[in-house]
């Protein structure tokens, strides 16, 4: 389960995140739309860890992030909008030092069902991630989170840059990991994605979480005014 | 962190490196260039060994000659039928013809791996009574043609070469990472980035070191057999060469850390290596030089001609009168060379030889205290620069350096005297001009060659210890700026 309370970062005299109060449940897909600076990958940084809230708790599993940072590592995977691997090395390869950097030993067998869950074609497993599409990638990025038997995915933009198949292909994982309690946070500009694969979804604008709403309550064009409506807010 | 992660790490670098092309090549590059270095040394040893041999040969021919000779005399009732000068029974001639001997600076398996003085020092001096004597013959030149300056040695590549390789391999170890992208999946992984990069390091370290000496002990091994193994020299060699890389590696990590682009890494490092290995090495050669400036060997000859003159202008009237007025010399009167005159001159080139001697010590008193003061001084400044300590430390392991030489040319000194205690009393003695015979060319003092590899008044132990505080200081200054980093 992942909670934010009361979350706020400033940068210098900007605001970039505001009093965030936020709860997403094991299994639940938690989208974020929002315009560029909205506050969605700050709140996704800080539930990784990579920057500190200037107030406020970030929790995973009741563990609150700033203070367990090694601890709540063990229990994220993240998959921002291009997976950068190395380059020089397999799929496999990249699986193999990514899951082993968390602890985790497998044999092929095991990470090849982790690819294969993932959706990576097993002749893509023993080639160079050079050759690698982004999708393809996204894929070895997926089995990472898969190996490192994640209990929560962030997600930042997965699906820009993607061709239609990829991004159905990519959710219908996101739906699987979510079917296995695996609690997502996904930052996007899709709101077919976000309405598609979304438990909830919430309209972020100016640091501020404007609007929450169920998915299944909502239709597609109706999501799409509430967020123009939002995002057009004057300052 | 586990040894498990150890492993994790230690078989994402090797495959990381293999696959980099550009490393690669480098390698290959070095390796070849490290072989070449190996092999030169190795040809410098063998033709220094053809020369021993030689000078053995020589010495055998001319020990044979004159015992040949000395027999005939002996058989003709002590008559030497040939030019007066050339009579070996007079000591004079002898020490003049058959006496003189090359001191030869026996040669050292390690010296394959340093040049150090080497080139411009002598191994070998021919010994006479009154001076030592080397003669680089035309056919001793290896450069003549090209002009080449200094030699391309083992030490030159580990020096100078290898710690470019050595920042290749390592000024993007961090920042690569960021440009990648592949940060943000380390980043997201429960390891702690400082120990993660600390290891990182590490493990290409001991890649680098399994690299470098197992090219380096078998190829030594195959050159000059694997005696050199038994030897002190040796070890503290192969641990100054280990902790050298490591100041390279830890200062790689160390501009790591400050989290800057590979290309700010890249030329940081690059400047540091021109700083450190050639920069301050010239400017403190010539600060140095200025503090304590060395003596000409001009005004050490000046001193040497001043002392002769002042003697014979003054006490050398009585010795003149007494070998020219001597009725055994007899020297006015002779039209021809007579048995007095070679005696009477003998004792010339004695006693003047006696003069310039004294003269002599003085005047290189002076030099050799002045290039003591400046090595000392030299070493009390080298933890600013390590390349200038290697350098030394190398030719000292090996026994090429100048302390070494040194005390070769002071032994040569000594043997040179030993000569003189030999052939003086006989040269001298007014008994009889015949008094060189076949025992006395069997007891005529035979330098007795060594190696010169001793290094006690380096601080070997104490210099090591230093850089390994160094080293570490490094090592802590990067994890702790990457600690603070992660915060």
């Amino acid at each position: 389960m992942l909670k934010a309370e009361q979350l706020t970062k400033r940068f210098g005299d900007h605001l970039a995140l505001d009093h965030l109060d936020l709860t997403i449940e094991s299994g639940e897909v938690y989208c974020l739309l929002g315009s560029n600076g909205a506050g969605k990958s700050t709140t996704i940084n800080i539930f990784l860890g990579f920057i500190p809230a200037s107030s406020g708790r970030a929790l995973i599993d009741d563990l609150e992030v700033s203070v367990n940072n090694h601890a709540t590592r063990n229990l994220v995977a993240y998959i921002p909008e291009v997976v950068n691997l190395y380059p020089t090395l397999t799929g496999l390869e990249n699986l193999a030092f990514f899951s082993g950097l968390a602890g985790f030993r497998y044999s092929r067998a095991e990470m090849a069902a982790f690819t294969d869950t993932a959706g990576l074609q097993p002749e893509a497993l023993d080639k160079r991630v050079s050759s690698y599409s982004k999708g393809m990638r996204q894929k070895v990025g997926i089995a990472i989170a898969l190996a490192k038997q994640a209990r929560a995915l962030f997600l930042d933009e997965p699906t820009s840059g993607l061709d239609p198949h990829a991004s159905n292909e990519f959710a219908q994982i996101i739906t699987r990991l979510s079917g296995q309690g695996v609690s997502t946070l996904m930052a996007t500009h899709d709101l077919l994605m976000a309405k598609n694969l979304g438990h909830r979804i919430g309209i972020m604008h100016q640091g501020r979480l404007q609007q929450e709403l169920r998915s299944d309550a909502v239709s597609y064009a109706e999501l799409t005014d509430r967020y123009l409506s939002t995002v057009n807010q004057p300052v | 962190m586990s040894t498990s992660i150890l492993r994790v790490l230690f078989s994402h670098e090797l495959k990381s490196l293999y696959r980099n092309r550009v490393l690669v090549t480098l390698c290959s590059i070095i390796l070849v260039v490290l072989l070449a270095s190996l092999w030169i040394g190795g040809s410098l040893l063998r033709k220094q060994q053809r020369t021993i041999g030689q000078i053995g040969e020589h010495h055998r021919v001319l020990a044979d000659s004159l015992n040949q000779r000395l027999t005939r005399i002996a058989a003709h009732g002590g008559t030497y039928p040939g030019f007066i000068w050339d009579d070996p029974t007079f000591a004079y001639n002898t020490a003049r013809n058959e006496g003189p001997q090359y001191a030869v600076k026996q040669p050292f398996a390690l010296q394959v791996l340093a040049t150090g003085q080497g080139d411009v020092q002598p191994f070998y001096y021919k010994v006479y009574i009154n001076k030592k004597q080397h003669l680089v013959h035309e056919s001793e030149i290896d450069n003549s043609l090209l002009q080449f300056v200094g030699t391309f040695d083992f030490s030159f590549v580990v020096v100078y070469l290898l710690p470019l390789l050595i920042i290749v391999f390592t000024y993007n170890i961090l920042s690569a990472e960021k440009e990648q992208g592949t940060w943000v999946l380390l980043k997201t992984s429960n390891q702690s980035i400082a120990r993660l990069m600390l290891y990182r390091v590490a493990i290409r370290y001991a890649l680098f070191l399994a690299f470098f000496w197992l090219v380096v002990g078998p190829v030594l091994t195959l050159l000059v057999g694997p005696g050199f193994l038994g030897t002190g020299n040796w070890w503290w060699l192969v641990g100054f060469v280990s902790l050298y890389f490591a100041f390279w590696f830890g200062l790689a990590f160390v501009v790591n850390s400050f989290s800057f682009s590979s290309n700010i890494n890249a030329m940081t490092l690059i400047f540091t290596w021109l700083l450190l290995g050639l920069l301050v090495p010239n400017l403190l050669h010539i600060g140095l030089s200025r503090a304590y400036p060395i003596p000409s060997r001009i005004s050490m000859s000046t001193a040497e001609r001043n002392a002769i003159n002042a003697y014979f202008e003054k006490d050398g009237q009585e010795l003149t009168k007494d070998v020219f007025s001597s009725p055994r010399t007899q020297i006015r009167q002779a039209s021809i060379v007579t048995p007095g005159m070679v005696y009477g001159y003998g004792v010339i080139v004695y006693k003047s030889q006696e003069i310039k001697d004294a003269a002599a010590q003085v005047a290189e008193r002076k030099l050799y205290d002045q290039i003591e003061r400046q090595q000392q001084a030299i070493r009390r400044w080298q933890l600013i620069s390590p390349a200038l300590l290697m350098q030394e430390v190398l030719a000292a392991l090996a026994g090429t350096h100048w302390h070494q030489f040194n005390q070769f040319s002071l032994d040569v000194d000594e043997f040179r005297r030993e000569q003189q205690r030999f052939f003086y009393p006989k040269m001298a003695s007014e008994a009889t001009y015949h008094n060189f015979d076949l025992q006395d060319a069997a007891a005529i003092p035979r330098f007795r060659p060594r190696t010169y590899a001793v290094y006690e008044w380096l601080r070997v132990g104490q210099s090591l210890l230093l850089y390994a505080g160094v080293v570490g200081g490094l090592l802590l200054l990067g994890y702790r700026n990457l600690l603070l980093a992660a915060r």
